[in-house]
């Protein structure tokens, strides 16, 4: 796959909520065929930044560029373009509920390739497969599924056009731990045999530690990024008490990462 | 043979890829070699493709061998292996025809007669509350009732004085040409009166007001239920009906028979204008005959059955809104559903009422 530049560049992006403002001039830059986690306290803006990188948050300032392009200044057929090159699966899934599985699955397909019915089929089974969701669970409604098993749905639609980037928001939120540790090894196992790149926000110091290869900080409305290593060794408090902490002491152990 | 595959094997270029590869002939072919060394990209959708074929060439006793392809390519190609037995397993089980059909009518059958039993334990069940409440009026959710009022009634208040207003000039206008043939233009006036004040008056508001807040109640009580907040409430110690039924079918039964006494003034003044500017009969005039050919009971007759309409249409917007299961299609499907039973009962209901007062000969 051709290498360049980072797949995701963000420059001096600036959010506001009125008065508020969240971001002030935040640079990320994310390289292709990485695990990046975007971490950070309660209002520091992960999920904003998120909405910003898949365009459903116009940002107040600064540039979101993904493949070259700039997301934000495109015409509309580029930004169409660049919007079936990425997945996106939603915090709660947000599988739309009147349709199977497999339906969900579907509707990208439907919209963006044109294939003959049974060779989406297939395709739709492949995906589903993939997720390590059992055959049956395609004719099954939204409703019908455990919360993993939801989550591991909306994953297949996500993946349902074959991106480049996938964005995850908080993929283990919700899920029981044993659950959760299933999801991360299946994060990493497709994230390696499809050649993705993964930007997600995650809570989970466990899923950091186990799949992530670099860590965004949000801190002071902007972000410090860098592998787990260089972040235990960074003075910032608020990094500190978040990778010192009892929690995170835990997760490092259990995973093996060198502690200072 | 050597298959020499190159570019990006991917979704983009899948259904051309397929025929493709369907065309090559490997029958009697006894190795096949694959080469990926110039593929470009593959993906799921490229891989499932290549992965059928292979599979198909094996089945017909051709022998591969794979060559220069990266190890993400060759993972990607083995989680395929388990997708190949299920292909019928995405559709539902399909059921013949005619048993869909029976089952069906049964089902619906059964539904109907379920939901008339729910319908009624959820009167009694109300029943019982309003009357605990009663004995404590304390418990009453007085400013939630205040507010439900507003939104019923005041809120209602600008549509429901337009149409019956419109209602009104229609009467009159239809009464007066029909009369005009005998010359008894001036009973265009008893014939408004006491439709308007008998039947539509308190009918039209009652159908508006299932449309406009029956549906409404059913909305908000179904996307609580769709949150879980109907189930937070129970284990707060709350009683949903208490909370979220009681003070709608109080407000709806103030609001209502308020608003069908507002559109009852509306259609006559609708009339009576109507009445000056084509029969020419002058306001004093209008309130002479009006006088002589209405008496009291003919409004209360209308307006008695406002309370009773008020209460089957909160009935229903709250029960549907309770019944609402998991999804917002389900949220839809049930505020159709309140606001067609609602009209339908408050029809019904009007129905019996001029049979009782026929009977009772008011």
């Amino acid at each position: 796959m051709a290498d360049g530049g980072p797949i995701i560049r963000v420059r001096g992006l600036v959010t506001r909520f009125g008065p508020q403002v969240v971001h002030d001039g935040l640079d990320l830059d994310v390289r292709r065929g990485e695990i990046l986690a975007l971490v950070g306290g309660s209002g520091t803006g992960k999920s904003v930044l998120l909405r910003s990188m898949i365009g459903l948050k116009k940002p107040e300032g600064g540039t979101v560029e993904i493949f070259g392009h700039d997301l934000w200044s495109a015409d509309e057929a580029t930004q169409r373009a660049i919007q079936r090159r990425w997945g996106v699966l939603f915090q709660n899934g947000a599988l739309f509920s009147s349709l199977t599985v497999a339906q969900n699955i579907r509707v990208p397909i439907r919209e963006n390739v044109r294939l003959p019915a049974k060779l989406a089929g297939d395709l739709i089974r492949v995906k589903i497969s993939m997720v390590g969701l059992p055959p049956d669970a395609g004719a099954k409604f939204p409703s019908e599924l455990s919360g993993g098993m939801r989550k591991r749905a909306a994953l297949a639609r996500a993946l349902a056009l074959d991106p480049e980037i996938v964005f995850l928001d908080e993929p283990t939120a919700g899920l029981d731990p044993i659950a959760a540790a299933a999801f991360d090894s299946l994060i990493r196992d497709l994230q390696q045999s499809l050649n993705l790149t993964v930007v997600l926000v995650t809570h989970d110091l466990d899923t950091l530690a186990a799949i992530t290869d670099r860590i965004a900080v949000l801190v002071d409305k902007r972000i410090i990024v860098g592998t787990m290593d260089e972040l235990l060794a960074n003075q910032h408090p608020w990094i500190q008490s978040y990778f010192h902490g009892p929690r995170g002491r835990a997760a490092l152990v259990a995973h093996g990462s060198t502690d200072s | 043979m050597v298959l020499r595959l190159a570019g990006p094997w991917t979704l983009a270029g899948a259904d051309l890829l397929a025929t493709q590869l369907a065309a090559i002939e490997t029958g009697g072919v006894r190795r096949l070699r694959v080469d990926f060394s110039e593929v470009t990209a593959l993906d799921a959708a490229g891989a499932w493709i290549l992965f059928r074929f292979m599979r198909h060439a094996e089945g017909a006793g051709t022998h591969l061998e794979l060559a220069g392809q990266s190890e993400a390519q060759a993972a990607l190609l083995r989680r395929m292996t388990p997708v190949i037995e299920e292909r019928k397993s995405l559709a539902r089980p399909l059921i013949p025809p005619i048993r869909a059909m029976v089952e069906r009518v049964g089902h619906a059958t059964f539904e109907f007669v379920e939901r008339a039993f729910a319908l009624v334990s959820f009167f009694g069940v109300v029943a019982l509350v309003l009357l605990r409440t009663i004995a404590r009026p304390r418990q009453l959710r007085f400013i939630s009732l205040l507010s439900h009022v507003e939104r019923i009634g005041l809120d209602a208040m600008p549509i429901v004085g337009l149409l019956s207003f419109l209602i009104g000039v229609v009467l009159a206008y239809q009464g007066a040409e029909q009369l005009r043939a005998y010359g008894a233009e001036i009973f265009t006036i008893n014939l408004l009166g006491v439709s308007v004040l008998r039947e539509l008056g308190v009918l039209l508001t009652a159908i508006m007001v299932a449309g406009r807040s029956g549906s409404a109640f059913t909305a908000e009580i179904g996307t609580m239920q769709v949150n879980e907040e109907v189930d937070a409430l129970r284990t707060l110690g709350l009683d949903p009906i208490e909370v979220l039924v009681l003070p709608r079918l109080l407000a709806m039964m103030v609001a209502l028979p308020l608003l069908a006494f507002f559109a009852d003034m509306m259609a006559l003044l609708g009339g009576a204008i109507m009445a000056l500017v084509v029969l020419d009969i002058s306001s004093a005039q209008f309130v002479t005959q009006f006088k002589e050919a209405i008496i009291p009971r003919m409004f209360w007759v209308g307006i008695v059955k406002a309370p009773f309409f008020a209460f089957l249409i909160a009935m229903v917007g709250c029960f549907e809104g309770l019944q609402v299961q998991g999804s917002a299609e389900s949220v839809g499907r049930l505020t159709t559903k309140s606001v067609v039973e609602s009209i339908f009962l408050v029809i019904v209901a009007d129905a019996a009422f001029s049979i009782f007062f026929s009977y009772i000969r008011i």
